[in-house]
């Protein structure tokens, strides 16, 4: 498995084609969440020139991960679309503070891969870490994620310092909550 | 009438960190509802002959009415093979609470959740992951 993290301009268009088609795959197919796409295309307003992308493949080059990184400073997904899961809060805005959005470490070629999962346990800690330290490297040192609960279990099963930022809401059927990640 | 009412409001300070501070005393006056509960496997073990379900792993979230709001999650796992067949609680809970001390200081992160896990064996709370997941998964 290798992880690689790239700016919107430095994904290729059959890459860029690839993860968005992996992500109508995993996000609209196997999750059924309700997303604007067009195509068998997932993309929304924050796949843009400013974003970040970490993409995972295995030794067949096919992807089985991904992970959205944006800087707050900038229009981001919890902001526009979800602040009522920050409990009342002002949304962040900070050059430190990155949005993670997106993530996914579902293999769709592994048969045991239950039909509700976001996460193939095997390397979704090693792709959250590779999406940190890419947020790290463009100066990052807390993380804010819209995220399905079981984004929180991973992080405490794998070590890392989080927390709710507020209480999770059932939002088209699904419970999700904003999460924060300190990198420090 | 009032001032009765105003003496038993939880004092709920919301953080910039997204955590809500409050005394223990604060947060056992602070009523917690269902929100949602599912299964995380495809398939819960069934008894083969009676078609019952064994065993069984979920989660379980539950918020407060209170601005602003409260919430405490937690996985649970079901044993049919138990005496009676119940719910438990699997590892600590999930929160957006700190509890202070008298001094208005944060407890540690581990008394917290001691505390949290004892207010959720509390709730009562398995007949209705029961009939809420009965329902959802009908």
């Amino acid at each position: 498995m290798n992880y690689k993290s790239h700016t919107s301009q430095g994904l290729s268009n059959q890459a860029r084609c690839e993860l968005f088609t992996y992500r109508y795959e995993v996000f609209v197919d196997r999750l059924g969440w309700d997303l604007d796409t067009e195509n068998g295309y997932e993309s929304d307003q924050f796949d843009h020139s400013e974003t970040i992308y970490v993409v995972a493949r295995n030794e067949d080059s096919q992807i089985t991960g991904c992970a959205r990184l944006l800087p707050t400073t900038l229009p981001y997904l919890l902001e526009e679309v979800f602040p009522e899961l920050l409990n009342g809060l002002k949304p962040p805005k900070s050059a430190e503070i990155w949005e993670l959005s997106r993530f996914t470490s579902l293999d769709l070629q592994a048969e045991t891969s239950p039909t509700n999962a976001q996460f193939s346990a095997e390397h979704s800690v090693d792709l959250l870490k590779a999406a940190i330290r890419c947020a790290q490297e463009h100066g990052a040192k807390r993380m804010i994620s819209v995220s399905p609960l079981g984004v929180e279990r991973l992080l405490r099963k794998a070590g890392f310092k989080a927390h709710r930022a507020g209480p999770p809401k059932i939002i088209n059927g699904y419970p999700l909550f904003a999460c924060w990640i300190e990198l420090e | 009438m009032n001032q009765e009412l105003t003496m038993h409001q939880p004092k709920l300070r919301l953080s910039d960190d997204g955590y809500v501070r409050l005394s223990s005393l604060e947060l056992d006056a602070v009523k917690l509802k269902h929100l949602d509960s599912g299964v995380y496997a495809d398939e819960p073990e069934a008894d083969t002959t009676s078609n019952r379900v064994c065993k069984m792993n979920g989660y379980t979230e539950w918020i407060s009415e209170t601005e602003p709001a409260i919430s405490i999650g937690w996985d649970w796992e079901f044993d049919g093979y138990d005496i009676p067949p119940r719910y438990k609680m699997v590892g600590h809970p999930f929160s957006n609470v700190v509890l202070l001390d008298r001094y208005e200081r944060d407890l540690e992160p581990d008394t917290c959740m001691k505390y949290l896990s004892v207010l959720v064996g509390q709730l009562c709370w398995g007949d209705q992951i029961s009939a809420h997941i009965t329902n959802k998964y009908a």
